[in-house]
């Protein structure tokens, strides 16, 4: 088992008159290779869900453990080798375009794997291997991250995680304020990597995201895991159970279903597949 | 009354390309229009020259029949309130009462009444347990709509959003959306302007305006501008569901065309 959480518990700023609970008894698995989206309201803990995952904030009870390192309050459970971990996680902030930093993109991109141990040459190949595979080519190497628009800026700074090649790439929301088409490139892209073997977690409030690429969802409510399922479980069951709000073509579906009409719902992730879905449910009817 | 007027405005960040290049538009008071395009078209640039944080180089701004000058900025501000899209940019208070606090306090509210009315829009945005939390504690989502509070509470006629839902889950989406709407109840010159990737959003609104690449290249009702369907293939735009499920049914061999929404949708195809 890749990533499992064991009775995990974050307070922010225990023992302060600011103390919140944002955490409490989170216990789940993720598998290698799973495409997993992470839904809940704002404010129910996913981001600082994904945190541990990497050792940037320690669980203030239980503890999370990525293959063999554990990241723990305690001394003798936790990992040395958080560095390890660290390159084996990489984790893509809510709005990564505000870190960056440096003259170039190609700098920018490079930062990590020289931190890393990587030659400068080396690290240069990987970032602009990166930044080829997040669709910016060779005329942005040397321009600076600053005269780039938003999106082109996120683009940079999720190369600077891609160009570390993590095993596991966790988003958080790496499409919000995104434009759909740029959107779509975005999960284009994560799709690719997760068919090439990336293990991806995906923080999204998009409906049509979960439905479309994950495979497996986990549900937040109040800090605790309500539920780990599968889109299609998830928004066939009662109405706005997690107020999530059920994507439109879902909806559809529902509408559909509810009137007679036999959909075969393994089939349907999107537009075109309900479009067949449609087609070949009327044709058996005639 | 024209809640607000734009005429030929012009505007370069590096004074070689436009990045907002001759738009001009008219809004109704008590309207809300729906603004799209894709990153890079100039949507935010617009409101920032609306509120006059940026100056244009050519062109005029009119709010409520004020012209936008240096002289007029500070009264123009005081009717209009903008709420971007990265929330940590825009907190001053260190708690997130204190936050709302600030504009009323600039606004020169009686202090006799700010509790009240800090109360009433944390409530709206369901932000009220939070009052005394640091705003560096809450979720990004948290903080858009402490964000949304602290603007409302200022009781703007014009509310820009830039994109300032993009955090928020869809209920909470919907929320803020639906408290706007209800505050025009009571203030019938509150216009709203929406800076959105949302397109089903953009369908409900009472005007929706496209920009490419610093031009205006659509503006009228959701239903017109839709119809523009090479126009926004061509820019690359999505299109409102009922549109996208339309056109796949008809490469199926299903005509239905002339239906107006999905329930006549779902009842055509069950029968």
């Amino acid at each position: 088992m890749p990533i499992k959480y064991t009775d995990v518990s974050f307070t922010y700023n225990d023992k302060t008159p600011f103390s919140y609970e944002a955490l409490r008894g989170v216990n789940l698995e993720i598998l290698d290779g799973s495409f997993t989206a992470i839904v809940g309201k704002t404010g129910c803990g996913k981001s600082t869900l994904i945190q541990q995952l990497n050792g940037l904030l320690i669980p203030s009870e239980g503890e999370v453990a990525v293959n063999q390192y554990v990241v723990s309050k305690n001394r003798k459970r936790r990992t040395k080798k958080i560095k390890e971990l660290r390159k084996l996680v990489g984790i893509v902030f809510q709005f990564p375009e505000y870190q960056l930093f440096e003259e170039t993109v190609e700098k920018d991109v490079a930062f990590g794997p020289k931190n890393f141990g990587l030659s400068n040459e080396e690290a240069l190949k990987n970032a602009h291997d990166a930044l080829r595979l997040v669709g910016l080519d060779d005329t942005f190497f040397k321009r600076s991250p600053f005269d780039l628009s938003g999106g082109e800026r996120r683009r940079v700074a999720i190369a600077g995680i891609l160009a570390l090649k993590p095993s596991i790439l966790v988003l958080d929301e790496p499409t919000a304020g995104l434009d759909p088409r740029g959107a779509r490139e975005m999960m284009k892209l994560f799709k690719g990597l997760h068919d090439n073997g990336t293990t991806v977690i995906l923080v999204t409030h998009d409906m049509n995201i979960v439905l479309e690429y994950s495979d497996t969802v986990i549900v937040m409510e109040d800090g605790e895991v309500r539920e780990i399922t599968t889109p299609l479980q998830l928004f066939n069951q009662e109405n706005d159970l997690y107020s999530l709000e059920t994507p439109l073509l879902y909806k559809f579906v529902k509408l559909l279903s509810d009137q007679g009409l036999k959909l075969n719902l393994n089939e349907i992730k999107d537009i075109e597949s309900l479009g067949a879905a449609i087609a070949k449910a009327r044709g058996n009817k005639k | 009354m024209l809640a607000l007027e734009v005429k030929n405005l012009f505007f370069s960040y590096d004074g070689k390309h436009d990045a907002v290049n001759d738009v001009s538009f008219q809004v109704q008071r008590g309207k809300y229009v729906s603004i799209i395009g894709h990153n890079g078209s100039g949507k935010s640039t617009l409101a920032k020259l609306i509120i006059g944080l940026l100056s244009f180089k050519k062109g005029e701004v009119r709010v409520f029949d004020q012209l936008l000058t240096n002289e007029s900025l500070h009264e123009i501000r005081s009717k209009v309130g903008i709420v971007f899209q990265n929330p940590d940019n825009q907190f001053i208070g260190a708690t997130v009462k204190d936050d709302i606090a600030f504009g009323l306090e600039n606004r020169l509210v009686p202090h006799e009444d700010m509790e009240d009315i800090i109360q009433k829009f944390a409530a709206k945005v369901r932000m009220k347990e939070f009052l005394e939390s640091e705003p560096a504690n809450l979720s990004g989502g948290q903080k858009q709509r402490v964000a949304i509070a602290g603007i409302l509470a200022m009781s703007p006629d014009l509310v820009i959003l830039d994109e300032a839902t993009s955090m928020l889950d869809p209920k909470g989406k919907r929320e803020v959306k639906e408290t706007l709407l209800e505050m025009r109840e009571e203030n019938p010159n509150l216009t709203i302007l929406s800076i959105t990737h949302d397109i089903e959003e953009a369908t409900i609104s009472d005007e929706v305006i496209v920009m490419h690449q610093g031009k205006i290249i659509l503006n009228g009702a959701p239903k017109e501008v839709f119809a523009n369907e090479d126009i926004l293939k061509e820019i690359d735009l999505d299109f409102p569901f009922i549109q996208k499920i339309k056109k796949v049914l008809k490469l199926q061999g299903i005509d239905v065309e002339n239906l107006a929404n999905l329930e006549e949708l779902a009842d055509f195809l069950c029968r």
